[in-house]
């Protein structure tokens, strides 16, 4: 199991020389890294360049790393004071469901046997969904992605940030709130789909 | 003295309950958003650009500006063919018994081990709960030469087998179509269920938005400015345990069911949404009129009380120090005892243990065993009540 005490033991492999054992860090938490960054940066590139930032950064600074949270904690927290000093002043123009080329990316097939205008209507919803996060304060934003979309806690939020956790609870609201008020109309056209389908 | 309820408080509360349920379909939606993989293995730059970076101790001389001056290319140059020089001028004479250099040991910082095979070469199942990807993102041969593993092997073998067994139970849990949230009902937060739990979550891949939003969460919520209180008992039920249980909390505590009224603070309602699918009381619970009202003809009854508890009991001179606070429904107005510094019965406080007692009351008492850990569904029909603490 790739557990805490095996992360521990890769880095002091690592730090012992054999930088190969970070290339399994690297393998291990990439792909839960880049949808965080993808989110907060709002484009695929810088994702990818802050996802090699953040390793790059995590390698150089292995020596800091005492094993007191996990690696993952640790360089997930890089990983979001980066794109939190990157984003900061730079607006988000891409909508995040287009990939680095422009192709849109497909939503999660959950049934199996999802119909294609069901998934348009998701994609759909999921960039307006975007650009509604896309629009919020980089600091709001943040705190929304960490709790909603990667299911953090309270506490490791504040400690990422580095802001109370009444602050993280009042920005989670006034974000969330936020969104309602840009997702209005989406709540309308749910509601009266909804509707349709309980006539039918 | 204010009433319990108002048709103001009813209309508060049903904006309430729906500003909550768009706070909770917004939070579905952000956690719906999709999560695309990257493009490309990015291990194999992140190794080369490591192996690219010069030692540690030119870092810090400052090697790229050092590298970058004439003076030092000059130099380099000026070095180089002095070496040269040397190197033609020397005699070759080679000596009689050569001395055998010695093989030169690798020391180690740390005298860590080399890695294990199974950890260069994950086993199959662990690359299955990771990602369905990873095959097609395996690095190059050229740059991941292959390690070459030695014969000592320090972690125990069995208990990765068993952190991988139970790993994948974990994930096949959390990937069950009809499981929408997976709890722990803990006696207190820390403990190895809470850590295997949030290990699984961390390291399950959400393949689905409806398998998402997985948190572990706590039957209530506890008011931050005040410890130990809980401000809002939360609990989902179906409709059969929600006729059950205000039952219950009828007979326990007639009088007293009564909902909020008024907006909570921004911290309350982030926790009430973050509890998911929310449902308010649309109107208050009926209040029974007493039984024994009759009998004693038109005097006022004061509600029934469970005495239990001393902090329930108006007349006991148990913990509660606070001097009691006469409230009740209108015509009907008793003694309450306060808890805290209030100075009238905060609508929606409810003792920690009033929150127990109702959770064993309903026959689902999951508080008496630390550690012992259960999962279980959240059905969506939930509901959240909001009590007054006498």
């Amino acid at each position: 199991m790739a557990g805490r005490d095996d992360d521990q033991y890769l880095v002091e492999t690592c730090r012992a020389g054999q930088s190969e054992a970070f290339g399994i860090l690297v393998r291990r938490y990439r792909d839960r890294l880049h949808p965080t960054l993808l989110r907060l940066t709002g484009r695929a590139e810088d994702a990818e360049d802050l996802l090699q930032e953040t390793f790059l950064r995590a390698f150089a600074k292995l020596n800091r790393f005492h094993g007191d949270s996990s690696f993952y904690t640790w360089i997930y927290r890089i990983a979001v004071n980066l794109a939190l000093s990157a984003r900061r002043g730079r607006p988000i123009t891409l909508p995040l469901s287009r990939g680095a080329g422009g192709e849109p990316l497909d939503p999660a097939d959950d049934h199996g046997r999802t119909d294609p205008g069901l998934r348009l209507e998701r994609a759909e919803r999921d960039d307006r969904i975007q650009n509604a996060l896309n629009a919020l304060a980089p600091d709001h934003r943040a705190v929304v992605i960490l709790k909603d979309f990667d299911g953090l806690r309270y506490e490791e939020i504040a400690e990422i940030v580095g802001i109370p956790i009444g602050t993280v609870r009042s920005r989670l609201h006034r974000a969330r709130s936020e969104l309602r008020e840009r997702l209005r109309t989406l709540f309308g056209e749910e509601s009266s789909s909804s509707a349709a389908n309980h006539r039918n | 003295m204010k009433p319990f309820w108002t048709p103001a408080s009813t209309a508060n509360l049903t904006r309430l309950a729906r500003q909550l349920r768009e706070l909770a379909r917004v939070r579905q939606w952000v956690v719906g958003l999709p999560r695309p993989k990257p493009p490309a293995d990015v291990s194999a730059p992140v190794l080369i650009r490591i192996a690219a970076q010069p030692p540690l101790w030119l870092r810090l001389l400052g090697w790229r500006r050092v590298a970058a001056s004439r003076s030092f290319a000059v130099g380099t140059r000026l070095a180089s063919a002095a070496a040269l020089v040397l190197i033609l001028t020397l005699p070759c004479t080679p000596t009689a018994d050569p001395v055998k250099p010695k093989p030169i040991q690798e020391t180690t910082l740390f005298d860590t081990p080399p890695i294990p095979p199974d950890l260069w070469n994950p086993p199959e199942s662990a690359v299955l709960a990771e990602s369905t990807d990873s095959n097609d993102s395996k690095p190059t041969p050229s740059a991941h030469p292959e390690p070459q593993p030695s014969p000592t092997v320090v972690v125990n073998l069995d208990v990765e087998r068993r952190h991988q067994a139970g790993r994948r139970r974990l994930v096949a849990l959390l990937d069950r179509p009809d499981v929408q949230r997976v709890f722990e009902v803990v006696e207190s937060l820390d403990g190895p269920s809470r850590s295997l739990v949030e290990e699984a979550l961390h390291r399950s891949p959400r393949r689905s938005k409806d398998y998402g939003p997985i948190t572990p969460v706590r039957r209530f919520a506890v008011d931050p400015e005040r410890p130990g209180e809980a401000i809002v008992f939360a609990m989902t039920v179906d409709t059969h345990e929600r006729t059950q249980l205000t039952d219950t909390l009828e007979q326990s505590f007639a009088g007293c069911v009564i909902v909020e009224p008024g907006s909570a603070p921004p911290p309350v309602v982030t926790l009430l949404a973050d509890m998911g699918q929310i449902d308010f009381l649309d109107e208050p619970v009926p209040i029974k009129p007493p039984e024994a009202e009759s009998s004693r003809g038109a005097g006022v009854v004061p509600p029934k009380l469970n005495t239990e508890h001393p902090d329930l009991n108006p007349s006991s001179d148990g913990p509660c120090r606070k001097p009691p606070v006469r409230a009740g429904v209108k015509g009907q107005e008793t003694d309450w005892p306060v808890s805290g510094n209030r100075s009238r019965p905060r609508l929606g406080r409810l003792p920690l243990l009033r929150a127990r007692r109702i959770g064993r009351a309903l026959g689902t008492d999951n508080f008496a065993r630390p550690g012992d850990h259960q999962a279980a569904k959240l059905r969506s029909d939930s509901i959240v009540w909001l009590l007054d603490a006498p």
